[in-house]
């Protein structure tokens, strides 16, 4: 008797977590709202230039087959560039060296997709 | 306390008194204590006692066991044993009986429950299991996606896949905690029968055997004692 009450107890402690659904909302969505969808990776810099790389975090923007590209705009705010380049997952920044004071970089970034441009979030560089 | 008392002096006096006198041995299988009574009078709690020659008349005295009689005859030689063999007593045999019948009703009452509860919770480890296996593949899919590790499935057929899986875990969280509830449930009837069924019935009293002797009181326990045929005793 003993021995079943303790079995149940047991099985009661290591119950059956609750695993949630995939936070999945379509990148390409003009609503996409997060989660961000890429992360700092690394820098180095040149004589002239500074490189800033990126990571792309979302499963679904390195695993589809429509055509995009990723823009960014300096300080959050002006016109859009793009990268310099994207290999695999990684995304690589170039800016002048002058451009960068204080040690201080701001970039948003967006994805320019079939339906616009969209999931733009503000990052700041931490070094 | 004062009885205790007399008694101990009854066998110490004895012991001492008999010392020069041929050695004469009782055998008998025993675990316990035991007493041997000489000539209705002379009390021993050893079953090696000196006695001067002659003839004598034994009584052997076991808790739980039939009352050994004997007629000796002592010899000066080096060694007088004197084997005897037990039998347990109608009494004691009698609360045996009683004490099986208790536990066998029991086992009877009880069994359903016992065995619903360990289907239970046999189906229920089955069900963890199941359970912690589909955990696990749907944590590592997850964790893949949403750190977007090294996987070349195409984004939709990942998300099919991942519900698909889901749905099965979700299937098996909702078995695994409906057995959980009705084995908890069965768990608790098994409880409540269990202390109604002590309440109804009260197992044997141990028998409360006088010794014939000297009027001490023994209880007789049903633990056989490692030489298979005596008994222990507790008081």
């Amino acid at each position: 008797m003993r021995i079943i009450v303790l079995i149940l107890a047991t099985t009661l402690i290591g119950c059956l977590k609750q695993i949630e659904t995939l936070n999945e909302e379509d990148i390409f969505s003009k609503e996409y709202s997060g989660p961000i969808w890429f992360e700092q990776s690394s820098e180095y810099s040149t004589d002239t230039y500074r490189f800033f790389r990126y990571r792309i975090r979302n499963y679904q923007l390195s695993h589809t087959n429509l055509t995009y590209s990723i823009i960014f705009q300096r300080d959050c705010e002006g016109p859009y560039d793009v990268p310099m380049s994207l290999v695999g997952n990684i995304f690589k920044i170039k800016v002048y060296k002058a451009s960068v004071v204080d040690e201080s970089f701001k970039i948003s970034l967006s994805i320019d997709g079939p339906n616009g441009i969209g999931a733009t979030f503000c990052h700041d560089w931490e070094f | 306390m004062y009885k205790t008392v007399l008694i101990i002096i009854f066998f110490s006096v004895n012991s001492f008194a008999q010392q020069g006198g041929i050695k004469t041995v009782f055998d008998f299988p025993n675990g316990g204590d035991y007493e041997i009574r000489i000539n209705t009078t002379e009390l021993y709690d050893t079953n090696v006692i000196y006695l001067a020659e002659g003839e004598y008349f034994v009584e052997i005295w076991n808790p739980g066991l039939e009352l050994i009689t004997d007629s000796i005859f002592i010899r000066p030689k080096n060694d007088n044993i004197f084997r005897y063999p037990v039998k347990v007593s109608p009494q004691y045999g009698m609360y045996k009986l009683e004490v099986k019948k208790f536990k066998r009703e029991k086992r009877n009452s009880m069994a359903p429950f016992l065995v619903a509860d360990l289907v239970g919770i046999s189906a229920l480890s089955i069900q963890y299991f199941k359970g912690w296996k589909a955990g696990k593949e749907l944590s590592i899919l997850k964790n893949t996606h949403d750190n977007n590790l090294g996987s070349y499935i195409p984004h939709l057929e990942y998300i099919e896949n991942y519900n698909i899986l889901h749905n099965s875990y979700k299937r098996i969280r909702l078995v695994y905690y409906s057995i959980l509830g009705l084995t908890a449930l069965s768990t608790s009837f098994t409880i409540y029968k269990n202390f109604r069924f002590k309440k109804r019935n009260k197992f044997p009293e141990n028998p409360s055997l006088t010794s014939p002797f000297t009027n001490k009181t023994f209880d007789v326990s049903l633990n056989v004692s490692p030489i298979g045929t005596g008994l222990i005793l507790t008081f």
